[in-house]
């Protein structure tokens, strides 16, 4: 809870610090007029310090008591923003009266401030302590005009309620008439700061700058599933069903395309694979049609991001980019500090919810002109500072802190190595679908390699995700299974398996591994893999048998060890 | 002179922005331009807070001066006195 003292200090204090601190980062400037039938002057420290908490350095000026009106229709004042209070306390003369308020005079002065190019943010009057049962006459009368009063505003207005504030703030640090009596203030100081810090926030929301395109990933994100390992029959897409909340964001999407805003897609998988679902899925209500532009490879994201927004010819903060997983979300980011990444929660159920409340798609209507120059510096200081900011693939991975366990295989961690086998279609080296019992059979051998590996970094805990098994033969040492989830692909982790393979190799006295490679249309990938690292083969593409030497220098970015360290936080974000 | 004094005397410090000021009973807005009524809430606010007691209207409006202030918080139950 906010308290009025404190947030006072801070403005006149802390914020003038924060200022010089942030200087070559230079706060937006935004002037901000702040008035109504009380005095609001107590609102003023609450607006400063959210301001500069979100982005902007109001110049606050406030109007005399019940001066809004005349001042608006004479063209008196200009700024940015308008802040007025209606306040019940005002209408009501501190309660003791039932007035009407002058519809026609606000109406006139709310266009006469839309005219002049400002935005009018407008408080309804507040609920008020008389209001102890739904048939008080208060509230009768404060709801009714209410109501009157914003159907008189014009459309542009953007109307605030304060019902939310008030359940939040005890009734002793709002209802305070003694003040009111004293020197008009509708509400106790704390209240008022409270009023102020959320008027802050809903200029915030209208200068952010407007997202002008959407990139969004596929998989686990407009449907439910992996296209690569499921097959498109088996997505969740189902509307009554396990697929309503994916179907639900395409919809959000196809608006959002139809209110001007260019969807395009960028998914790790390959073209044709990606596609399939548009073309062979009826419930989908996202349309290959509604696609700018279709970025489907396995490269990294930041580079088709990166391709569309040139091809878009829009800056990296005019678009946003929507995926599930919260690495290539880091990625992202850590490349394109500019692009709009939101943290798409993990519950699909609550993602079109929470797009919509983030206010990232709400058209600010002014200010544009305005705030241009002063935006153009920003935009200026920002790049410089992203320039020296920019890091390398390589830097990127090692900031992760991955770790790989490598636990041999066991009756315990079977049924896990089973169903890897059973469901990883894309990183699948043979495709040899191994069976359990097959796989028994292989515990506690010592000719042979078979290992699970776990993978954590400083982003959670992916668990158990790859498996690699290996026997000897009299031309080296052969890969039986090689299976990894797409969960982890990016983070080099088959370069550190491959490592530990090597190793173990070396130290059983092989000198070659053999991979062979049984092309789907699904694990090129794995092909690509083998041919970067160095192991070659006598065929360009279909089946091969790959042949690598164990000292091959293989970079990865893993610390590899044989066993979990204590727990460690999941959800580190 | 005693420690409620010195209690005040440093909210008056802190709120006119006045880190030397001394606290006398002729001290008022007409002495002290600071004393404006903007910083006259903030004053009663936190003394109200600070001091755990709540003013009226009435008495906000006649604690505009040192001397009239330290007497209502006095009758008020606060043991403060020059």
């Amino acid at each position: 809870m906010p308290d009025f003292n404190l947030t006072y200090r801070l403005a006149n204090s802390e914020c003038r610090k924060l200022k010089k601190q942030s200087g070559q980062i230079p706060l937006t400037p935004v002037s901000v007029l702040i008035g109504g039938n009380a005095n609001l002057d107590f609102c003023k420290p609450g607006l400063t310090v959210a301001g500069y908490r979100n982005g902007f350095d109001p110049k606050i000026s406030s109007l005399p008591y019940n001066s809004w009106i005349p001042v608006a229709i004479q063209e008196q004042e200009t700024a940015d923003f308008w802040v007025i209070w209606m306040t019940s306390m005002g209408a009501s003369r501190g309660g003791t009266e039932r007035n009407e308020l002058d519809l026609r005079a606000i109406n006139q002065a709310a266009k006469q401030i839309d005219a002049s190019g400002a935005t009018l943010i407008l408080i309804l009057p507040e609920p008020m302590a008389a209001e102890a049962d739904p048939f008080d006459t208060f509230a009768n009368w404060r709801q009714g005009t209410s109501s009157e009063l914003r159907s008189n505003l014009p459309p542009s207005t953007i109307v605030l309620t304060l019902d939310h504030l008030q359940r939040q703030v005890p009734q002793a640090q709002w209802f305070a008439p003694r003040y009111w009596s004293a020197a008009k203030l509708p509400a106790h100081p704390d209240a008022m700061t409270y009023i102020g810090m959320f008027a802050a926030e809903v200029i915030a929301q209208l200068l952010r700058p407007r997202i002008k395109a959407i990139i969004t990933d596929l998989d686990n994100t407009v449907w439910g599933g992996v296209v690569g390992d499921d097959g498109p029959e088996n997505l969740a897409l189902d509307p009554d069903g396990d697929g309503r909340s994916f179907v639900e964001l395409q919809r959000m999407l196809v608006d959002l395309s139809d209110q001007g805003i260019p969807i395009s897609v960028s998914s790790k998988n390959t073209d044709l694979q990606a596609r399939r679902p548009f073309e062979e899925r009826p419930e989908m209500v996202l349309g290959l049609n509604d696609i700018v532009y279709f970025e489907a490879s396995w490269n990294a994201k930041h580079l088709a991001i990166q391709k569309i927004a040139q091809q878009l010819n829009l800056g990296l903060d005019a678009i946003c980019f929507l995926d599930d997983s919260p690495h290539e979300r880091a990625e992202a980011r850590a490349f394109l500090p500019d692009l709009v990444v939101p943290e798409l929660p993990e519950d699909p159920e609550q993602r079109v919810d929470f797009l919509r409340r983030s206010g990232l798609f709400m058209t600010p209507r002014v200010l544009e002109d305005d705030l241009k120059r002063v935006r153009s510096y920003r935009e200026n200081a920002r790049r410089q500072v992203s320039a020296e900011q920019s890091i390398s693939i390589e830097d990127y991975l090692r900031d992760l802190e991955i770790k790989l366990i490598a636990e041999p295989l066991s009756q315990a961690n079977l049924p896990r190595a089973a169903s890897l086998i059973q469901k990883t279609n894309q990183f699948n080296l043979t495709l040899a679908r191994t069976q359990k019992t097959e796989l028994a059979n292989l515990i506690n051998d010592p000719t042979i390699y078979s290992h699970l590996y776990s993978v954590i970094d400083r982003f959670g805990d992916s668990g158990q995700v790859a498996l690699l098994v290996a026997k000897p033969t009299d031309s080296g040492l052969k890969i039986l299974e090689w299976v990894m989830s797409c969960r982890v692909f990016s983070r080099h982790i088959e370069h550190a398996t491959l490592t530990h393979l090597g190793d173990w190799a070396k130290l059983n006295g092989h000198t070659s591994i053999i991979a062979p490679y049984e092309a789907t249309d699904r694990n090129g990938l794995v092909a690509d893999f083998l041919d970067a690292v160095g192991f070659s083969s006598d065929v360009d593409h279909g089946n091969a048998e790959f042949r690598g030497d164990v000292d091959l220098p293989i970079e990865h970015f893993a610390e590899i060890t044989n066993q979990r360290a204590g727990t460690r936080d999941r959800t580190l974000q | 002179m005693n420690n409620e004094i010195d209690r005040l005397t440093e909210l008056f410090r802190d709120i006119l922005e006045k880190p030397d000021l001394i606290l006398v009973p002729e001290l008022d807005g007409k002495s002290e331009e600071k004393w404006d009524s903007f910083s006259h809430i903030n004053l009663m606010i936190a003394v109200e807070e600070e001091f755990e007691l709540t003013f009226t209207p009435t008495e906000i409006e006649e604690s505009r001066n040192a001397e009239n202030l330290v007497k209502i918080m006095a009758e008020k139950g606060s043991n403060i006195h020059w």
